[in-house]
């Protein structure tokens, strides 16, 4: 059916509009024709990051202030959502990347913006966020690494159990606690050069999706850091990331696991309009049954991108109310007084409704095009293995909702 | 007067904004973050015709008045709603933002001094 109503209910500004065009012309020429290489080896994405750096989409959130495009986190979710579409190894790598920037700009000073954030506007840097490590897992407000203060700098020795871009990122974003004494919350955050020879990926990623975003430990094993790379105060690394990273992290990955699920969906449509039965002389596109399902597909992946859309405009907000925070010196209070705030849990339902989308449609994308969807390299079976990381990424989708619960409930958090 | 809720310990709506004032000037932090934005801040209340402007000068709400603001239109940031909402937002019932998108509170400024309402609301009631 052509769209003759054109009613996509969603206005893009100019700028939006194009940012996504761009997006899905990388996904279309470069992402999706290497996406099965991707996945069948556990191969980096090298052509696909290439394509994202050439297409200056590494730079999309650098504030106009710091020389960027100044773009949303709503033009952010939308890119993310395009690559994924095509390839969802390149699309995590990318959404972990984004994670990053909106952070480093906003504890930036001048010297450090020419270091940090004109390469990344280039399109030269693409980051890795380092933040989970072995003893808090999925937890990942909680650190026990901490920083060691040395002449001119920081030693910093941090097992991380899980970065996407490992080994290959440019930078690694490193969260640590700010010295030994202090709390788990208390932290820094480091810029690490990813030519550090002490930064040592370990072993091979071997996911059972996103297998070519090399999601493996790393261990950033006794890095000299000067005292540059640290960005703001020595403790401001929680709330800066609960109100510059969080947002964009969980809004990001909700965006690529509904790319996700919107491959499985165009695939599955694909297949059914051209399997024909021998015996009935008709398409599976005929099967009532099937009919059902792609309603249900669609359903599904209608509530989702409505939900992220909403959420991503609410967080463009909230950052707006973040800045004017900043400016005033009282981000990290406000932000520590109130870790959960509605706003914070809308952002949670957020990322669990995305991740449990995305499998719950490519489950049903590979139930309608059969036995064929089983076999290795069906797009389909792709997405269902890419799809199920969701739910466990930090947050895992079960402390979301115990979170979630807690704070509707007005009973203590896990980290109270 | 209102009957119910936290805003009846109030007569009307001077006694309100009175409140608030004190509150205002006692909040260490809505004192950071009015540093250099000096406003007038002008309450109108839609149904009884009522209007106060709050004069916010220094890191400081100085005085309210009764009456339409004699700054600058730059400096204005002008609020309309009924009577009751304004009570209501103003004695910490109703938060300024969920109002807004209620319908129930016009706010007409740049939008820079809306988010700097959000924010002080925020701050006074811990919204
Ligand atoms: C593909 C992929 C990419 C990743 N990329 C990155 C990255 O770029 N950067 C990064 O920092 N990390 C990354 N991670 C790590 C991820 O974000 C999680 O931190 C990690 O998966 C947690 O694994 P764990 O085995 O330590 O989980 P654990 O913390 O051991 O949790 C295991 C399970 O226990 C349950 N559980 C644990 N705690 C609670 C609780 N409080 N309430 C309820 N249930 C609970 C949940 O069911 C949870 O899934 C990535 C992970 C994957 C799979």
């Amino acid at each position: 059916m052509p769209n003759a109503l054109n009613l996509d209910g969603i206005a893009l500004t100019t700028e939006q509009g194009q940012w996504r065009r761009a997006a899905e012309q990388v996904a279309r020429d470069v992402l999706a024709p290497h996406a099965a290489d991707v996945d069948r080896y556990g191969e980096f994405p090298h052509e696909g990051i290439t394509a994202v750096r050439e297409a200056k989409l590494l730079g999309l959130m650098v504030p106009e202030s710091l020389g960027g495009p100044g773009g949303s986190i709503v033009t952010g979710m939308l890119v993310t959502e395009a690559l994924a579409k095509g390839c969802a190894s390149t699309a995590m790598c990318y959404a972990m990347h984004q994670s990053t920037v909106p952070l480093i700009c906003s504890l930036v000073d001048d010297d450090q913006a020419e270091r940090f954030v004109d390469p990344i506007l280039s399109g030269e840097w693409l980051g890795a966020f380092a933040m989970s490590e072995p003893g808090s897992g999925n937890r990942i407000w909680h650190m026990d690494s901490h920083a060691v203060e040395e002449d001119g700098g920081f030693l910093i020795d941090s097992f991380k159990s899980f970065a996407t871009s490992s080994g290959h990122a440019d930078f690694y974003l490193v969260p640590v606690r700010a010295n030994a004494d202090v709390g788990p919350t208390d932290l820094s955050l480091f810029v690490i050069d990813g030519k550090d020879e002490h930064i040592e990926p370990k072993g091979v990623w071997d996911g059972m999706g996103l297998r070519g975003n090399s999601s493996r430990p790393v261990h950033f094993n006794g890095c000299r850091v000067p005292r540059e790379h640290r960005l703001g105060e020595p403790t401001a690394g929680f709330s800066f990331m609960m109100a510059y990273a969080l947002p964009i992290y969980l809004v990001g990955l909700s965006a690529c696991y509904l790319g996700i699920a919107q491959a499985a969906f165009d695939a599955a449509v694909a297949h059914v309009k051209g399997r024909i039965h021998s015996d009935t002389g008709r398409s599976l596109a005929t099967v009532e049954t099937v009919q059902r399902y792609v309603g249900e597909m669609k359903v599904r992946i209608d509530q989702a991108r409505a939900a992220v859309l909403r959420v991503a405009q609410m967080s463009d907000n909230a950052t707006v109310l973040f800045d004017e925070f900043r400016e005033s010196e009282l981000l990290d209070e406000i932000v520590r007084e109130n870790p959960d705030d509605p706003y914070f849990v809308e952002l949670a339902a957020l990322k669990v409704m995305a991740a449990e989308t995305a499998v719950a449609v490519s489950h049903m994308a590979i139930q309608v095009c059969g036995g064929v969807a089983y076999r290795r390299g069906h797009v389909t079976e792709r997405c269902y293995r890419d799809a199920r990381a969701g739910s466990l990424m930090a947050p895992s989708d079960d402390t979301l909702k115990v979170i979630m619960g807690n704070q509707l409930l007005g009973t203590p958090q896990p980290w109270a | 007067m209102l009957t119910e809720g936290p805003a009846a310990q109030f007569t009307d709506l001077k006694e309100c904004l009175d409140d608030f004032q004190q509150r205002f000037n006692t909040n260490e932090r809505v004192r950071k973050l009015v540093k250099n934005w000096d406003r007038q801040v002008m309450v109108e209340a839609t149904d009884t015709g009522a209007i106060y402007t709050m004069y916010v000068e220094d890191a400081e709400m100085r005085r309210i008045e009764e009456g339409r603001s004699e700054g600058d239109d730059e400096y204005l940031v002008h609020l309309q709603a009924t009577n009751e909402t304004l009570m209501e937002i103003f004695s910490g019932n109703y938060n300024p933002s969920t109002a807004l998108l209620d319908g129930m509170l016009s706010v007409f400024s740049n939008e820079r001094d809306k988010v700097k309402l959000e924010a002080c609301a925020m701050v006074i009631w811990g919204l």
